[in-house]
């Protein structure tokens, strides 16, 4: 009994079992209890005729129409006439204690599994496939990999090379993890339903095995391609069940149509756990590449971006205030090392512009759309039928820390209007800059989702506190780093047009080609489908 | 999940066959829940009892939004809790009204724990109250910490000092022996 988990576990599977005679005997009361409760309340209902047909023969009687009656209501008007719609579904998932989901690839080659224990933000995903060697390359190799995640650790494992890799994440993080698991399990599940949930229709029905299934269809066009996409849901009417899920393909060429790509064959909410599945501990004989207490800090909201050549933006901690300016700590990894790690930072003044390192997070593209009903989407950040709207945010110094060998950039994004934090996290797009003509890649500019703790003063200056714990060598916070300085520079900055009009000029191509403007929804109309 | 929303609904309508169902499903694990906190057959079994013919009698009242299982994990802990505020001298006269009674039951009626099972509860029984109440709620009732500080009328951080000490206390009684 080595760690937390195995204990844990021990105390949950120390379970005894009723014999069928302690069965019989404590049901026996049990059943009596109903039948004095329904007696109570027939003879609440019907006082007079409980007068009028005081006799043994006449009390079974009632109770035998009553019961009749129950159950001619129940067939009737009962829950069991109750038809289950694909828009029941996200609430059932979200009050799941549970989730297992099961995926593969139509060929055969990818294989995806995933374990959500939503009450204890504990995660565990596998996935097994094919992987192109690098990204411009058609050299493929197997790869068989899982994820644990579980309080302050990831454990990242490689099945092929025998080995794990840690990463740590603040308790800000933490926070939000248990904010947003539901929805990463829904997203697992259902890839589409939180973001386009209104587009999807009841296209016919299918059985697997006994259960019948209503199939909930959407269809779609890749933007800027003729590829199709389609997602058939299979529903149970009657249990709110999801039978399986089939993502489609339709390269538009006549001649193969629509092509299974994936399935999700299981999604089954409340099972128990395989023991120890959660554990964060090296699987016997595979070899630990880093130390778990102090790996590299990362981030539940925003997984590290990487570019071709390497380079990797973090984002270890970032906090919305309440006019939706972020104050984000991010740092730049990966890649050649510049020849001068400091020269970035020379010079920075606070409220002036953000160092130029080989990757930085440069401003927002906030959507008003995006952190409200549309959050997670797999396919893109927009709605196909919706205008996009786009909120401008400039990013500003504050202060960079120093730990361990890196440096951190704390900065101030904020959006030239208000942006309302009515939810406990909120997800806006972050511009990433990438300075790197030094290396021989430049891609310019990149977008990325970035989620963010909405905080309170009290909670800021917790959570600042903690992260400078951990990624400040000092660990002194600055006096301007409390909530309603912030505030302050942030009313100060937005009035700075300049600012903004630069930005909106320097976003503009990436807006368009990284954003874009999606094609219609094409849905197939129930008449059409064989 | 789905199944117990069916027969949360079921049950709310009166059906004999959904209370069944919900009692066959949960009759172990409420039992388990209440011997993890008092590891005393007689009284879990009463507890237990005592939340069923509750829940029975609630028929056509019932009203829940939340999960089945929770909510009837609550009801045991709730229950389990007041029997180990009564203190020894109350368990005590429980103990002698009930004893004489149990022991005339048949062993076919007994509640069947494995040996590695009763050292569990037997561990946990030599814990503080409050220690062993936060770890059964947290691991037996899958409570969360903030859940279990407003029932404690503790602080969250408080509660997972609690569960933290009472699991490193437990680790220590139970090394090597499960």
């Amino acid at each position: 009994m080595s760690t937390p988990d195995d204990l844990k576990d021990v105390i949950r599977r120390a379970n005894c079992d009723a014999p069928d005679a302690l069965r019989r005997r404590l049901w026996q009361d049990v059943a009596a209890g109903l039948h004095q409760s329904q007696a109570a309340r027939t003879g609440g209902s019907f006082h007079a005729w409980r007068v009028v047909m005081d006799s043994k023969i006449a009390k079974l009687a009632a109770a035998g129409t009553a019961v009749l009656t129950t159950l001619v209501l129940w067939h009737a008007f009962g829950a069991a006439s109750k038809a289950y719609a694909l828009s029941d579904v996200p609430g059932i998932i979200r009050q799941a204690r549970t989730i297992h989901i099961c995926t593969r690839t139509n060929d055969g080659k990818g294989r995806w599994e995933h374990w959500y224990d939503i009450e204890n933000a504990r995660e565990y995903v596998y996935h097994e496939g094919e992987y192109q060697v690098t990204f411009d390359s058609p050299e493929t190799r197997w790869r068989a990999v899982a994820t644990v995640r579980d309080g302050p650790y990831v454990m990242k494992v490689d099945h092929v090379e025998r080995t794990v890799r840690f990463e740590r994440w603040l308790p800000s993080e933490q926070e939000l993890h248990r904010l947003v698991m539901a929805d990463f399990a829904l997203n697992a599940a259902l890839p589409d339903v939180l973001q386009y949930l209104d587009r999807y229709t009841k296209i016919g029905n299918g059985k697997i095995g006994e259960q019948s299934y209503d199939i909930w269809r959407r269809e779609w066009k890749e933007p800027k391609s003729d590829f199709g996409i389609r997602y058939d849901i299979w529903v149970s009417p009657s249990t709110g069940e999801i039978g399986r899920t089939r993502q489609w393909i339709n390269y538009n060429e006549p001649r193969m149509g629509w092509m299974l790509r994936s399935e999700t064959d299981k999604i089954a909410l409340n099972l128990e756990p395989p023991a120890g599945i959660f554990a964060t501990e090296p699987p016997e004989g595979y070899v630990a590449e880093n130390p778990k207490t102090t790996a590299d800090v990362t981030s539940v909201g925003f997984p590290a971006s990487r570019t071709p050549k390497g380079y990797a933006l973090r984002i270890p901690a970032s906090f919305m205030i309440e006019d939706g300016s972020i104050l984000a700590c991010w740092n730049a990894a990966g890649g050649p090392p510049p020849s001068d790690p400091n020269q970035a930072y020379e010079g920075l003044t606070l409220g002036g512009p953000l160092p130029k390192t080989s990757v930085a997070l440069y401003g927002l593209l906030s959507s008003p759309v995006i952190g409200a009903e549309r959050r997670y989407g797999s396919v893109s950040f927009g709605d196909e039928n919706a205008p996009i709207t786009i909120i401008h945010g400039v990013g500003r110094h504050l202060t960079y820390t120093r730990r361990a060998g890196r440096i951190y950039e704390w900065a101030l994004y904020v959006p030239q209007e208000e942006i309302p934090c009515d939810k406990p996290m909120k997800q806006t797009i972050v511009a990433i800059k990438h300075h790197m003509r030094d290396f021989d890649y430049s891609p310019g500019m990149s977008i990325d989702p970035l989620t963010s703790l909405v905080v309170t003063p009290e909670r800021l200056a917790r959570y600042v506190s903690d992260t400078f714990r951990e990624l400040s060598d000092d660990r002194t916070v600055p006096a301007y780093m409390d909530y309603r300085s912030l505030l302050k520079m942030a009313t100060q900055i937005r009035k700075e047009r300049a600012l903004y009009e630069a930005f909106t000029k320097e976003v503009k191509e990436t807006e368009k080609t990284s954003i874009g403007s999606l094609e219609p929804v094409r849905v197939t109309a129930p008449d059409k489908v064989k | 999940m789905i199944e117990d929303e069916l027969l949360k609904l079921r049950f709310k309508l009166g059906c004999e066959d959904a209370l069944r169902r919900i009692y066959e499903k949960y009759l172990n694990y409420l039992l388990s829940v209440a011997m993890a906190f008092l590891n005393d057959a007689a009284a879990c079994e009463d507890i237990v009892h005592d939340v069923f013919v509750t829940l029975a009698q609630s028929a056509g009242t019932f009203r829940l939004r939340g999960n089945l299982r929770s909510y009837l994990a609550t009801c045991v802990a709730n229950r389990a809790r007041d029997r180990l505020r009564e203190g020894r001298r109350q368990a005590d006269r429980l103990a002698a009204r009930i004893g004489p009674e149990r022991r005339s039951e048949p062993a076919e009626d007994a509640l069947l724990c494995d040996e590695r099972t009763k050292q569990i509860y037997e561990a946990l029984t030599q814990l503080p109250d409050e220690q062993r109440e936060t770890i059964v709620l947290h691991i037996k009732a899958d409570m969360r910490f903030k859940q279990i500080a407003e029932m404690q009328n503790a602080s969250y951080v408080a509660v997972q000092a609690r569960y933290r000490r009472g699991m490193d206390k437990l680790r220590s009684i139970l090394n090597g022996r499960v």
